[in-house]
């Protein structure tokens, strides 16, 4: 499982952002498209994607979606 | 699967918290009702109002689901009618960034109606939205809500009449829907996303 790879799945939930500016230390929360909705989306997305479901606490914890590709590799190995 | 939040009265301790949320226009934008900036006098009177059981409405605070039970946000009921058993679900308003996770918004959505069709043993709630609002939209189609119509121009705000539109469910089809596990959490969230996604294709209608 690489970061990069999570990164441009990441990117693909977002329709307004300029994803050029989306990086591992992106504070997601920050972005002005984050919503509920596009949290549903990345759970859909890694649970699609790596068979993991996140909870609530898991998107409460990260900060950075490195944080969140660090939640998602543990639930993975 | 735990709880994410819980749903509790409200208490003195929760001003400061609507305090900050009724400020903030950001979040406000995305309402039905009309903002305008609260004093902390109005803070603690809206607070004191939402207290308890009352015939005709009723909120409760959204809350973290530990010892602290902290709020986060507030949900609500309106025109709780016991003649016709019907009730308005009036808002769903998470006002920590935290806890717009999505799962907090389906959470809360899921206790309305089961305070309604289970305690209250009520026929049927309904719901309103901005049209422009494609998420509220999304997550009401996805929890097999029926668009009822559409009250042109009937509220004006962010600078212009929006469309608001009327939405349903009732009680025999929330217990089919129930007993036949659609409203897992995981089939939500795939409607709501599939939803969304339609709504993007065909923004309007």
């Amino acid at each position: 499982m690489e970061i990069q790879d999570f990164i441009n799945h990441f990117k693909d939930v977002f329709d307004e952002t300029d994803v050029n500016t989306l990086s591992a230390n992106t504070i997601f929360r920050n972005l002005e498209e984050w919503s509920s909705l596009i949290a549903l989306s990345i759970i859909a997305m890694v649970d699609e994607e790596y068979d993991v479901q996140l909870k609530g606490d898991d998107m409460r914890s990260a900060i950075t979606v490195e944080d969140l590709f660090n939640i998602v590799k543990s639930k993975v190995e | 699967m735990a709880q994410t939040v819980l749903f509790r009265d409200f208490e003195e301790r929760d001003v400061d918290f609507i305090y900050r949320c009724k400020n903030d226009e950001k979040l406000n934008r995305l309402t039905v009702g009309q903002y305008h900036p609260f004093t902390y006098e109005e803070a603690v009177n809206w607070v004191h109002g939402c207290m308890g059981e009352h015939k005709s409405f009723r909120f409760w605070a959204v809350c973290t689901n530990d010892d602290e039970k902290r709020i986060v946000g507030w949900i609500s009921l309106s025109k709780i009618d016991s003649i016709n058993k019907s009730a308005c679900m009036h808002s769903v308003l998470i006002g920590d960034e935290k806890y717009r996770d999505g799962l907090t918004w389906i959470e809360c959505v899921l206790f309305l109606y089961e305070y309604v069709f289970e305690v209250l043993d009520y026929n049927r709630i309904y719901g309103l939205c901005l049209e422009d609002q494609t998420a509220s939209r999304s997550m009401a189609i996805a929890m097999f809500e029926t668009i009822e119509g559409v009250a042109r121009q009937s509220v004006y705000k962010n600078n212009k009449f929006n469309n608001v539109i009327y939405s349903s469910l009732l009680k025999e089809e929330y217990f089919q829907h129930k007993q036949n596990g659609e409203y897992k959490l995981k089939k939500i969230i795939s409607r709501i996303i599939k939803t969304n996604t339609e709504f993007k294709k065909h923004p309007v209608g």
